[in-house]
């Protein structure tokens, strides 16, 4: 029997629900809280508030391979250079975690990753520190230059920083939230990369979507719209420039290799010309997620977690 | 109270005293719509929700037919409800019909189908329960969402 591809896209967005792993979603919120009061704690008045900076704070996240980005954001005398900023920073989280977590320093921020608990969940923690350009400059205009601890693709190539503006970058996402199923479609991209293991950074998916929202009328059933824009990467990813909202001097779209970019041109018309195919073919692309079922088989309530519902009208 | 759909075989479980509470509260706000949010646990492999309380919204807009339920502080609310020793969660929603049946309409249809697509709600199946109030007279209806319908529940 032929697959309804909008329905099941529907069932990939619900197995996927950040909110069906509370559990661990409590946990990565109890160490992220230890870790902003410990930062607070050894650098004081040098350091602004951290702050949620990655797909949990956009509302992008999926649960089957989630973890915490936390920006922390230090004041301009705090340290003489950006690498002394973060050596500090990786140096301090790696003596604090030492025998319970991996430390490590990753290409703009410092991965904490603690040991499997007796669940067996793993909290994944990312810290970003970020120094304010000018004395004071940071809570007027939120940004904040990175230190590049390692150098991916061709970003910051020839030099050691990024200037950015993490709050710009979260508030895009947010800015775009009532545009239709944008964040819909940005999770279901998510879910066809991790479970078939691509490349792309989220970020850069992330703002491509908001690209082709832009370009393309992107409307219909949900496969309608995933359709046009998987058409849209799949036509556009060679050329395309995506601009970093937090400075549009980053160009985002040179995170990913030509080699790459021509790969993901591949994938997304293998996806489209097979699913048009055959539509079981989608179940290929965007798996459930097994881990939690649909309750088709057996009636309940379902769920069970923390929620907290949304702005409702009745009539 | 005990309530059953026998097609779904789930059922709800509600303190006659809570039900009272309900409708004095939807009274109050008469002739305009009322409502908030039902809270409690799940039992019995989630086939059995239990309703332990309601919590108001600090924010809301109604008319006589139609309520908008806010969020403001809702969040904190349910936050404490969750951590308490036996933790109460977010099961459903209530609101009035007045001088009308306690049938869903098809905002009260959309509402549900949008709660349930929340990345913030975890539960997949909300109860909604309607009162039909007049001067004299209260009649509740409770239902479940699922598979993109309502199913109501009887007495038993």
């Amino acid at each position: 029997m032929a697959t309804d591809r909008s329905k099941h896209l529907n069932d990939v967005l619900t197995t996927h629900k950040i909110s069906k792993e509370q559990a661990l979603l409590d946990k990565h919120k109890s160490k992220r809280d230890d870790i902003v009061t410990a930062l607070n704690e050894e650098y004081g008045t040098d350091i602004y508030s951290p702050f949620n900076s990655g797909s949990y704070a956009k509302n992008t996240a999926v649960n089957k391979k989630f973890d915490f980005d936390l920006m922390a954001p230090f004041k301009r005398n705090a340290f003489s250079t950006l690498k002394e900023m973060y050596e500090s920073v990786y140096d301090f989280l790696n003596e604090k975690y030492q025998g319970t977590a991996y430390v490590r320093r990753q290409k703009v921020s410092i991965g904490i990753e603690f040991y499997a608990d007796g669940d067996g969940h793993v909290i994944k923690i990312d810290v970003v520190p970020g120094r304010e350009l000018n004395k004071d400059q940071y809570p007027e205009d939120r940004k904040l230059n990175l230190y590049v601890y390692s150098q991916f693709g061709k970003i910051a190539e020839g030099s050691d920083y990024i200037r950015t503006n993490v709050s710009a970058q979260v508030s895009n996402i947010r800015d775009n939230a009532n545009r239709n199923d944008l964040r819909k479609i940005i999770r279901l991209l998510k879910v066809w990369k991790i479970h078939n293991n691509k490349v792309p950074k989220s970020f850069f998916i992330e703002l491509i979507v908001i690209k082709a929202f832009d370009k393309k009328n992107v409307s219909g059933s949900l496969w309608d719209m995933l359709k046009i824009v998987l058409e849209y990467i799949r036509d556009n990813v060679k050329t395309v420039s995506l601009s970093d909202p937090g400075n549009t001097g980053n160009e985002v779209a040179d995170s990913l290799s030509d080699w790459d970019k021509t790969v993901m041109s591949d994938d997304m018309a293998n996806i489209v010309k097979r699913v048009d195919e055959n539509s079981d073919n989608i179940k290929l692309y965007f798996p459930l997620n097994d881990k939690f079922p649909l309750n088709d088989q057996k009636n309940s309530y379902g769920g069970g977690g923390f929620s907290v519902p949304p702005v409702t009208r009745f009539g | 109270m005990i309530l059953i759909n026998r097609e779904l075989d789930l059922t709800i479980n509600i303190d006659d005293a809570l039900m009272s509470s309900i409708e004095t509260v939807g009274r109050e706000h008469y002739p305009k719509e009322f409502g908030g949010i039902l809270i409690g646990y799940y039992m019995e492999g989630q086939q059995q929700v239990i309703i332990t309380g309601t919590l108001l919204p600090d924010d809301y807009r109604s008319s006589p037919s139609s309520f908008e339920r806010g969020d403001k502080g809702l969040k904190e609310r349910l936050k404490a409800v969750y951590e308490e020793e036996k933790p109460k969660i977010y099961v459903g929603e209530w609101h009035t019909h007045p001088n009308a049946a306690p049938i869903p309409s098809y905002t009260d249809l959309n509402a549900l189908k949008e709660i349930v697509a929340s990345d913030a709600v975890s539960i997949d199946h909300p109860i909604m329960l309607i009162l039909g109030l007049d001067r004299k007279k209260c009649k509740p209806a409770f239902y479940v969402y699922m598979n993109k319908r309502t199913y109501s529940y009887e007495n038993i």
